[in-house]
């Protein structure tokens, strides 16, 4: 009886005193501006997570990245459905769709959007069209800094994208 | 690994009473009360409710059982800052269950009267929402509480608890858990 209560009371003091209650959660917002995108002229969008303070001042002391979302309000142009993509890339130099394709890392397939039509996906939708969160994870415990790239799933597209990724993240001693 | 750190609690639980001889005290409750997640950006206060039983081996040691159910609530943010499409948007907290064992250290006794205590839990925790992967860890609590127990068995009890679920990352989800509720006392058994 004594032995039992004795440990359960010690282990949760230990608990208490130890380094992990010492984290703590931060959600921050980025934002990927995209602007106009078509099959012939894509533009490398630079993120740099260091511009936002709630990832600069705990860069060095990310424990975990605890969710992805990703919001977009994405305007097709063209008379025919399309299915917006985002990649990931530490190379600014790729400027076809097959490059992209073959070099980058999909992290977001947008649902289909309607012929001439525009869409907007929610923060709580975003999180299910987020792909291979892993290579944004990778990037977040890195330097933060990364390329994306937006492109349809197919060609030809034009299509005008606005974006923001919003990361919560566990930091602490 | 989580499942045979509570049974080896449960174990020595079992052990414990087994060995004891004789029950001071026993009880059972329910309470109501808040779960506030702490430096946690996904949720927001909820209310909570749960049940627990008591059994006192001692005058001054005590152990127990508890279920706690918490519906979180929602947290907000804004997107597009400024620009004409900017809107605000909340999700849901999602719902917190946890059940595990407490041990207690203070008077527990039925006689009636104020009782305080020091409670220390250790119990399986779950966190679900709709959007994204339930989360499942060991929840470790630690808290004051005090009860005042009238003459005829029931006790209205209060309690702050601060839990914490360590994550497989070297974080933890924190809350802090108070409730006021009733107990009664069935008295001592085998004396």
């Amino acid at each position: 009886m004594k032995t039992t209560t004795g440990i359960i009371l010690a282990a949760a003091l230990a608990l208490l005193m130890s380094a992990c209650i010492m984290t703590g959660q931060n959600t921050f917002i980025m934002g990927i501006e995209v602007g106009a995108t078509t099959n012939t002229t894509i533009t490398p969008i630079l993120v740099d997570l260091n511009e936002e303070p709630d990832y600069a001042d705990n860069k060095d002391n990310i424990k975990s990245v605890d969710e992805i979302s990703v919001v977009a309000i994405i305007t097709n142009n063209l008379p025919a459905p399309a299915t917006a993509r985002l990649y990931l890339s530490n190379d600014e130099s790729l400027t076809t769709v097959e490059d992209i394709e073959a070099e980058a890392t999909l992290v977001y397939e947008s649902p289909t959007i309607p012929a001439s039509d525009k869409i907007k996906i929610g923060w709580k939708d975003g999180f299910k069209y987020v792909q291979n969160q892993d290579a944004i994870e990778k990037e977040v415990f890195g330097d933060g800094i990364f390329i994306i790239y937006a492109i349809a799933a197919d060609t030809p597209f034009s299509l005008d994208v606005k974006a923001e990724i919003a990361v919560t993240i566990t930091a602490g001693e | 690994m989580k499942m045979k750190v509570l049974s080896a609690v449960a174990l020595m639980l079992v052990m414990s009473v087994g060995t004891a001889g004789a029950i001071v005290d026993l009880s059972a409750g329910a309470y109501y009360g808040m779960d506030i997640p702490v430096v946690n950006d996904q949720a927001t206060s909820g209310g909570m409710f749960g049940l627990q039983a008591k059994v006192s081996l001692l005058h001054s040691l005590g152990l127990g059982v508890y279920y706690s159910s918490s519906s979180l609530g929602e947290v907000e943010k804004t997107f597009f800052e400024g620009d004409p499409d900017e809107f605000t948007e909340s999700i849901e907290g999602g719902d917190v269950t946890s059940y595990g064992l407490d041990a207690y250290l203070g008077v527990m006794s039925g006689v009636p009267g104020f009782k305080f205590y020091l409670v220390g839990s250790v119990g399986q925790w779950k966190w679900e929402r709709d959007y994204t992967d339930e989360v499942s860890e060991v929840v470790w609590g630690i808290g004051p509480g005090m009860e005042f127990v009238l003459p005829f068995g029931l006790g209205i009890e209060g309690r702050g608890t601060f839990r914490i679920a360590p994550t497989d990352d070297d974080g933890s989800v924190k809350s802090f858990v108070w409730f006021v509720g009733a107990n009664y006392h069935f008295g001592g058994l085998l004396k």
